[in-house]
């Protein structure tokens, strides 16, 4: 057992084996978990993600045919966030494509390291000069996450870190990476390194974390924040449905790149009338309510027109929010005219919106005028913007 | 369907065709408008737009749809297709809730 995973054992509330890697699914309380992803910094461990190198002078060539998304628009320390397919041009997994001076770090958190290795394999096609090893039982993955993570971030990598941009990353040596990529919306940098090392990482961001009132965190919290901030999820709506543009994810594909596994069967889909679609909802009454859960269906004047396929209670707008898989005539945002109809019987008036449902408060943070932590800058941009305006209203006074 | 619920929707339809449509010539994106989900992000993800991109997206409110965007408004507004639309379709009614008021 390794040094990281004898910590979590001996803090954490829960554990979980995820692609046969032991990672806190719950660290002590989701409401606290939360509130720290949400409004300042949470601490993560994401080792069980699979970390795939791949190297080789048609490493490029592999990739790029292995995967819906062109792997050409990502230059060194830029991250390709796309889909790999199935013969149906239905998605199998999402998937991070890291080029670091053209030798590629994969990941993926929803396939164990030999299917994501098989996979590849089998979309090889004449390509030879490649070679795969996998990361995923050597290296970690530590992640800091939330509107504050870049200071703290700072602190400990220094002032590059301001400068990655989103799905950007530093090599920090030959065999470490800052990513900043995640999948809630928030500032998320995300460190893979040797799992030796991981041990004294996390107790040094434990400890320069106090300030930030950072709060560990484990991977059951993003049940609720990738339903406030859609993304593909096997369980959440992948469960039914893999298909691009019935997600809403066309843009994880690239219909024009010349070939790639999928992709024949995807434009033939791409060219029939598209009969249902998942789009947000969000309950009109206030509060958490038991009684509405996926499989509910969605009705217009009687007649039904959908189903919920993920539900919960965001504390962010204090409302149930859910994605339903609707019929495409009725699959608009902004329409107040359908319910839910629960399995007993009951309707729950709804409005259908855009999505992520929330504005994340990450958005109101500039890293280069805001701080948590230094009390001669402001917390945001709104306080900055109030301030200013108080300013400027008592100077005309 | 019921008819206002129709006029609803194709109200905004006809918004969601003109917005994907400027939004591709003016920034020349290689998509097709059926390519573009409402839902898709406009920055940073999805369809990888840049500050620049922001500038031309205001621009293209005042040209196409006659609306002005005050300094200090919430950009949020610029997610995405659909909260573009959500935006337009705002101002549209407010426009026309003065009007009436001050006929």
């Amino acid at each position: 057992m390794n040094g990281l995973l004898a910590l979590h054992k001996q803090h954490a509330k829960e554990l979980i084996s995820v692609n046969g890697i032991e990672v806190p699914k719950q660290y002590s309380d989701l409401d606290k978990e939360y509130s720290a992803l949400r409004h300042n910094v949470a601490l993560s461990d994401y080792s069980h993600y699979s970390k795939l190198k791949i190297d080789g002078d048609e490493a490029f060539d592999v990739l790029d045919l292995a995967v819906a998304g062109d792997v050409a628009e990502i230059r060194d320390e830029q991250t390709l966030y796309t889909v790999l397919l199935d013969q149906d041009g239905s998605i199998i997994t999402d998937v991070y494509i890291m080029n670091n001076d053209d030798s590629y770090v994969v990941l993926s958190e929803h396939l164990d390291d030999a299917a994501l290795m098989t996979l590849f394999k089998d979309r090889m096609g004449e390509f030879e000069d490649v070679e795969m090893t996998s990361l995923t039982q050597s290296h970690a993955i530590i992640a800091m996450e939330g509107p504050y993570s870049w200071e703290l971030a700072q602190e400990i990598y220094g002032m590059d870190v301001i400068g990655i941009p989103f799905l950007g990353f530093i090599a920090l040596d030959d065999d470490t990476y800052l990513l900043r990529a995640g999948k809630h919306g928030e500032f998320s940098y995300k460190v893979i390194l040797p799992v030796e090392d991981a041990e004294a990482l996390w107790t040094e961001i434990e400890e320069k974390g106090v300030r930030y009132d950072l709060v560990k965190a484990g991977l059951a919290l993003h049940e609720l924040t990738r339903l406030e901030n859609p993304y593909f999820s096997p369980t959440g709506n992948g469960h039914v449905s893999r298909d691009p543009r019935e997600l809403q994810l066309q843009w994880m594909v690239r219909y024009d790149k010349d070939e790639f596994f999928g992709r024949e069967r995807l434009l033939e889909k791409r060219d029939e009338a598209l009969v249902k679609k998942i789009i947000g909802v969000v309950l009109a009454q206030e509060g958490e309510i038991d009684a509405v859960c996926a499989g509910d269906s969605v009705v217009c004047g009687g007649k039904e027109i959908g189903t919920l396929v993920a539900c919960r209670y965001s504390p962010s707008l204090k409302k149930m929010i859910a994605q339903a898989l609707i019929d495409e005539a009725y699959a608009y945002a902004g329409i107040d005219a359908y319910a839910i109809k629960t399995t007993d019987g009951v309707e729950f008036k709804i409005k259908t919106t855009a999505t992520p449902f929330i504005n994340n408060y990450s958005m109101l943070i500039n890293p280069n005028e805001n701080s948590f932590v230094n009390p001669d800058k402001f917390r945001n941009m709104l306080a900055q913007l109030e301030a200013k305006q108080a300013e400027a209203k008592q100077a005309n006074a | 369907m019921q008819e206002a619920l129709k006029n609803t929707i194709d109200e905004r339809n006809v918004v969601i065709d003109e917005v994907k449509k400027v939004l591709i010539e003016r920034l020349n994106l290689y998509q097709e408008p059926q390519d573009i989900d409402e839902d898709t992000p406009l920055f940073g993800s999805g369809l990888k737009l840049d500050s620049v991109d922001a500038t031309e997206v205001v621009v293209m409110l005042d040209m196409s749809f006659g609306i002005k965007v005050e300094e200090g408004t919430d950009p949020s507004f610029m997610r995405n297709i659909n909260q573009l639309v959500d935006f337009i379709l705002e101002r549209k009614r407010a426009t026309e809730a003065a009007a009436a008021q001050a006929a």
